[in-house]
């Protein structure tokens, strides 16, 4: 799976479990600046992430760095499935 | 709302660009806004010959039958808590205000290194007025000496931060007993110790590959926790209360904030390098003054402070400050008088006996005063709706002052009657508690249990936060620092109110599973059919929450069963 594809499916998530239309969900909108209520939205993620790309997501993953943006989070997968043993 | 993840951090360049605009209109409209906190809750009015707020609107208030203080201001929740120097809480309020004012200018107007120990002057000049010097230089030990644990030995010359602890340590042990000759003598002993024994033995230790370099500092974050257990066992053993001075007090009710800092601290977030003064920011503000007991996790530790500070404009964000404060003036002059109304219409109009407080309800009712299932279920909510606006008030206040003082804090409390679930609700009625649980308690359970399951896994964090968490992180310190940490309060407020931790354990979790599985298309609220189902989730989540609260406040005429039968009536069921 690509970077796009996986930035779809997780777009494809967000919309449908946190749907906002008041803000246009791009690649690149700051997840953290509003798309997000809580960290219960944050563990709904960790689990989509787990369940849909086999990812094995630790406390510490939970950084603004990886839940910035649709990308980061495609960045996150990326980097945890091709780390992951064959 | 924003959530602040770690990590989520802000760089001086950006800070300063957010520091740039000076604009007048922020600078009136936080001195009108000043002004009126002023003229409603002190006697800076009278002090000035200004006409008192009941000289105002005396007629008016006659006509809708409202009630001033009986100085002729309002009487207000927003208090300077415990403090015995000033006759009353006006004054207290007038200083502390002052005190804002300060630490306001400092800030607004100085570059970006002064600003945060601007902000610690203020609290110290504001505490020292409030509770005296020695209450401040105590509070000021304990800061100390858990800064030489976590950043001592990490810095530069600490030699003389710690022969200071040493000297402050003696001087407070030893002032009010011993002739001025002999109290420096002692003090320099107590620093010459206290240097020997940080560099000699602490140091080493702290910065050696041991487990106690771990192990030391997380205690010492957790002491005034650990000591609130340790109190209980020791007044179970002994029958003797731990009778504690008021700064140990005050300085205990920062326990959830000194863990969320250790927390931050354990996870590489806090340079090991840290400040003093940066430091102390992270405790002593002026915000922390006002009503100390009301949310002691408000604005969480170094990290969520770190990621708040100036990330955005400065004018943007005390707008944002002065707009709560807003809100909290409406809710201190009119929260008591909504709730009133609402009661006095109830009993008047439709025949139902309302209580303000579940507490008298409760009393009653064990007194042999039946209680029908209305009463019950508006007594509940009419509690709430009064707990809704007063700690929304104050909390408010709180954080309107975190925000003018460049904090962009969230606020604890955003509009909860708009929760139409009950795990929405816990975020909008206390959302910086709920985020130090989450951290604290619900993180480690949901990464380490039952990964291949995903429901029992969100069940299991969820009931481990609000059964354990909840109670044992945050209702026994909160209710038990300041009233006496005996087993018996454990026992009654606590331990015997089981049944409202678990039922809320169960609503939250419950809606959540349901919530994950269910396909959303819509926004809540949203203008369209599903509106009116809206209306009725929002209900029915208060009303249970509400509900729930009967098992958490237990009288000394009531037991268990007491309670249970209430909560039943409260569902129509009738065991009488």
């Amino acid at each position: 799976m690509n970077s796009e594809e996986i930035c779809a499916k997780i777009r494809d998530f967000l919309q449908t479990s946190f749907p906002n239309p008041s803000i246009e969900l791009t690649y690149e909108t700051g997840l953290l600046d509003g798309w997000f209520f809580d960290s219960m939205g944050i563990v709904q993620v960790v689990i989509f992430l787990e369940s849909t790309f086999g990812c094995n997501v630790k406390a510490a993953d939970v950084n603004a760095d990886n839940f910035a943006t649709i990308r980061t989070l495609s960045e996150f997968v990326m980097a945890q499935t091709e780390s992951a043993p064959a | 709302m924003k959530i602040k993840l770690r990590g989520a951090t802000v760089t001086d360049e950006t800070r300063a660009e957010h520091n740039q605009q000076t604009r007048m209109p922020i600078l009136i409209g936080f001195f009108v806004v000043m002004a009126v906190l002023l003229w409603l809750f002190t006697h800076v009015g009278t002090f000035f010959g200004i006409p008192s707020p009941e000289d105002v609107f005396g007629t008016f208030a006659e006509i809708v039958d409202y009630d001033f203080d009986s100085d002729g201001n309002v009487d207000s929740q927003l208090r300077v808590q415990s403090t015995d120097f000033w006759p009353d809480n006006d004054s207290g309020r007038a200083w502390l205000f002052g005190a804002i004012c300060g630490a306001f200018l400092s800030g607004y107007f100085r570059p970006l290194r002064y600003k945060r120990p601007s902000y610690v002057f203020w609290f110290l000049a504001a505490f020292d007025l409030l509770y005296g010097w020695h209450l401040t230089t105590m509070f000021l030990t304990g800061h100390l000496f858990l800064y030489l644990l976590l950043h001592g030995p990490h810095r530069k010359n600490t030699e003389l931060l710690s022969t200071a602890f040493g000297m402050l340590a003696t001087l407070l042990t030893w002032v009010e007993t011993t002739e001025l000759k002999y109290l420096l003598l002692y003090m320099s002993a107590g620093g010459a110790t206290s240097w020997a024994a940080f560099n000699y033995v602490l140091n080493p230790v702290l910065t050696s590959q041991h487990q106690a370099a771990k192990l030391i500092p997380a205690i010492a974050m957790h002491l005034p926790f650990l000591a609130i257990y340790g109190g209980i066992y020791y007044e179970l053993a002994s029958g003797v209360k731990w009778d504690k001075s008021l700064a140990v007090i005050i300085f205990m009710y920062q326990w959830a904030r000194l863990i969320t800092y250790h927390m931050d601290y354990r996870d590489g977030e806090v340079p090991k390098d840290l400040p003093l003064l940066h430091y102390l920011s992270v405790f002593l503000s002026p915000a922390v003054i006002p009503n100390y007991r009301y949310a002691p996790y408000l604005a969480q530790g170094y990290t969520y402070l770190e990621s708040s500070f100036y990330n955005n404009d400065k004018n943007s964000i005390i707008t944002g400050g002065l707009k709560l404060w807003s809100i909290a003036i409406f809710y201190l002059i009119f929260g008591e008088y909504i709730v009133d109304c609402f009661k006095h219409y109830m009993v008047s109009q439709w025949n139902v006996p309302v209580y303000k407080f579940i507490s008298s309800m409760v009393e009653d009712y064990c007194d042999g005063t039946p209680m029908s299932t209305p009463t019950v279920l508006l007594s509940t909510i009419c509690d709430q709706y009064r707990i809704f606006l007063l700690w929304g008030a104050v909390t408010h206040f709180k954080v309107g002052t975190w925000r003018v003082l460049g904090y962009n804090v969230d606020p604890q409390y955003n509009k909860p009657w708009l929760a139409t679930n009950l795990a929405n609700l816990w975020s909008r009625f206390a959302f910086h508690y709920r985020e130090f649980l989450v951290r604290a308690v619900y993180y480690p359970v949901f990464f380490r249990v039952f990964r291949n399951n995903t429901s029992l896994r969100i069940f299991t964090a969820i009931m481990v936060a609000t059964i354990i968490g909840n109670p044992f992180w945050g209702h026994t310190p909160a209710k038990l620092i300041y009233n006496g940490i005996t087993f018996e309060r454990f026992f009654r407020l606590i331990l015997r109110s089981w049944p409202y931790y678990i039922l809320l354990g169960l609503g939250i979790s419950l809606c959540h599973l349901y919530l994950m599985r269910k396909v959303r298309t819509r926004k809540p609220w949203t203008r369209d059919r599903w509106f009116v189902v809206d209306i009725l989730c929002s209900y029915l989540t208060i009303q249970y929450f509400s509900l729930i609260h009967v098992f958490i406040r237990p009288q000394s005429n009531s037991n268990l069963w007491d309670h249970v039968k209430l909560f039943l009536i409260g569902l129509g069921i009738h065991l009488d």
